[in-house]
């Protein structure tokens, strides 16, 4: 069942279009990452969904129906939460359940309950002023599900982390996708690979791929080609970019990994031009372009 | 319990833990207590260290209670409106910055009352200081000067909270529309100076103005009878402050929360 | 000299230096307790200790981190 739809979504800073009219859906059940370079609109376009902000023009149904109040529905938890550093954890979420109208009672159960799950259950009576920053991320995901959102929205949960406190915070929201709808963004492409189920690659204000994460991988493989030198051959690099079979040559160092139409014909004749002029290889390999790779060809594009 | 009230409530409980509510009132009833303490000491204290020669007669006529009582009021008018301003810069501004006022709007929280608990936040504090500072100094003048009926304590305790309640919620407006605590607190003082100076040079045309509350004040503790413009005044300074409030509401609404 | 002395109401004095000495001994605790503050903790401490009312005031203001 279709949770959110967006539809012509628009958000206008003075001159600069952040948002250029988008278009997408999210499926209720569903983990949704939202991919895309820094300044791609991302931030704009989860502030917009959570109700912080207003559209420029666009309009923003949930559950077929235009919302007047997102916020209702929706845990967010911004790039850089900040707290009140003077409450301790524990009175930081009862507070925060309140104002999503849980009743004292009822915050103060769920707090309990959200503390255990984020692991603060021994540091729930401590300052916020003294958590480390894996602590305030946890403090952060458990004050958006306070009140079971619909869906929750986490602004790159993960990037600001260690990787020992990235782990923990993916496998968390791998136990919360169980039961609520997931949107994040992030720009770590292996993150998304874990644990979406959807991808939106957002690019200069626009969506430029949407799918499951499965289709959208077999619609847009290609069979690449990864050589790797033992010295540069740029020169040979470059000059094969002219062979009607190759659509795309990427030189890092000493590797290259190209793109080609026709993988058949196009490594015969590749490989029997590296025994023609003696370049010297170490590896010759054939695969798939990964998401990495897809993304690359959005952003450059 | 409203979503208002646990706003209200945590502003209560950020004064007390960061003793807010202990050193404001503190400095009001110091003070409210230095004038009569001063006023019956300086015969004595400049006939023992003034040096003058033997025999010279002080022609210090002693002030009467009201007169204590409202050069106390002009102090609060100065220093005490500059400790109010100061305390209470950071209300909206600082929540802005550090992004946590944020983290409170993206609850379903409505604007208003975000923005109206601070605004009760800032009356309570004002209030109570003001009145335990001003009945302490109306303890001390009676104690030391001469007592003053506590009925015009009270009417002129009461005609200029108006005052400086106009005076807090100028500074939560300013905090709600600038970032830098320091902007506020210069730009809310420098509007506070510029009505009260107009409001005295244009004295005539101002009668209407939420400055003319310390005159009036000053006229309750004189005389006991209130000037016919009070009303005007009155109405006027609601008014201005429920604009100020919408236009805050407002302002807030339009702002960026969480860059 | 002993006069004055003798004239002094004790019983309106002692409330007021009382007062000044919980305002200090608040700010004192503050300060201490205070992870960090703005500037040096040591000059907040000598500035509450050695400016009468304007000290602990100040502190309170701008020595103080709000968060």
């Amino acid at each position: 069942m279709e949770l959110l739809k967006a539809s012509d979504l628009v958000k206008r800073f003075g001159n600069t279009n952040a948002v250029k009219g988008i278009n997408f859906h999210i499926e209720e059940g569903r983990c949704v990452s939202l991919l895309g370079p820094n300044g791609a609109g991302k931030t704009t376009t989860l502030k917009m969904l959570s109700g912080l902000l207003k559209p420029t023009s666009g309009s923003i149904d949930f559950k077929g129906e235009k919302a007047k109040d997102l916020r209702k529905f929706i845990g967010y938890l911004p790039q850089y939460p900040a707290f009140y550093n003077w409450m301790s954890g524990k009175e930081f979420l009862v507070f925060i359940g309140q104002l999503a109208k849980l009743n004292r009672k009822e915050a103060e159960k769920r707090s309990e309950e959200l503390l255990e799950r984020v692991g603060l259950t021994n540091a729930k009576k401590r300052k916020i002023g003294g958590y480390s920053g894996g602590m305030k991320q946890r403090l952060g995901l458990a004050q958006a599900l306070i009140h079971r959102p619909k869906l929750l929205i986490l602004d790159e949960p993960v990037s600001a982390l260690d990787p020992l406190g990235r782990r923990e915070v993916l496998d968390m929201m791998r136990e919360i996708k169980e039961e609520t709808t997931i949107l994040f963004s992030t720009h770590v492409l292996h993150d998304a690979e874990e644990i979406s189920d959807d991808i939106l690659i957002m690019h200069a204000g626009e969506i430029a791929i949407s799918g499951s994460l499965g289709s959208v991988m077999e619609e847009y493989r290609q069979p690449i080609l990864q050589i790797e030198f033992e010295s540069q051959a740029a020169d040979w690099l470059k000059s094969i970019a002219s062979y009607s079979f190759v659509s795309e040559v990427n030189i890092q160092g000493n590797k290259a990994s190209i793109v080609l139409k026709d993988m058949v014909n196009g490594k015969q004749i590749l490989l029997k031009d590296i025994v023609d002029r003696k370049l010297p290889i170490r590896k010759f390999e054939i695969s798939q372009t990964t998401l990495e790779d897809l993304f690359m060809k959005v952003v450059k594009a | 319990m409203t979503q208002w009230t646990v706003l209200y409530r945590k502003e209560m409980m950020e004064m007390v833990r960061n003793y807010k509510f202990l050193w404001i009132p503190i400095i009001f009833i110091l003070l409210g207590v230095m004038q009569p303490v001063s006023s019956y000491y300086m015969p004595e204290i400049l006939d023992t260290f003034g040096g003058l020669p033997e025999g010279t007669i002080l022609e210090m006529p002693t002030p009467t209670g009201a007169e204590v009582l409202m050069k106390v009021l002009s102090i609060y008018g100065m220093l005490g409106v500059l400790i109010l301003v100061l305390s209470a810069m950071g209300v909206v501004s600082a929540e802005r910055q550090s992004g946590v006022a944020g983290m409170v709007m993206i609850k379903p929280v409505p604007y208003s009352s975000y923005i109206l608990s601070k605004w009760a936040g800032l009356l309570t504090i004002t209030l109570i200081s003001l009145f335990i500072g001003y009945v302490a100094s109306w303890y001390y003048t009676s104690l030391l000067i001469e007592t003053v009926a506590f009925e015009r304590i009270f009417q002129s305790g009461v005609i200029y909270s108006i005052w400086l309640v106009f005076v807090v919620t100028l500074t939560l407006f300013f905090s709600t529309i600038m970032k830098g605590n320091g902007s506020v607190a210069f730009v809310t003082i420098f509007v506070v100076f510029a009505i009260s100076t107009v409001t005295s040079i244009l004295g005539k045309y101002m009668k209407w103005s939420p400055a003319t509350m310390t005159e009036h004040t000053g006229q309750v503790l004189l005389s006991g009878e209130l000037n016919s413009s009070f009303l005007l005044a009155f109405i006027t300074t609601i008014a201005i402050l429920i604009v100020i409030l919408i236009s805050s509401i407002q302002i807030f609404k339009q702002k960026e929360l969480l860059e | 000299m002993n006069e004055l002395l003798n004239g002094i109401p004790w019983g309106a004095i002692v409330p007021i230096l009382v007062l000044h000495l919980i305002l200090m001994i608040t700010a004192l605790v503050s300060c201490i307790r205070e992870e960090k503050t703005n500037g040096p903790k040591w000059l907040w401490i000598l500035i509450i200790l050695f400016i009468n009312l304007i000290g602990p005031v100040l502190y309170f203001v701008i020595g103080r981190r709000n968060d």
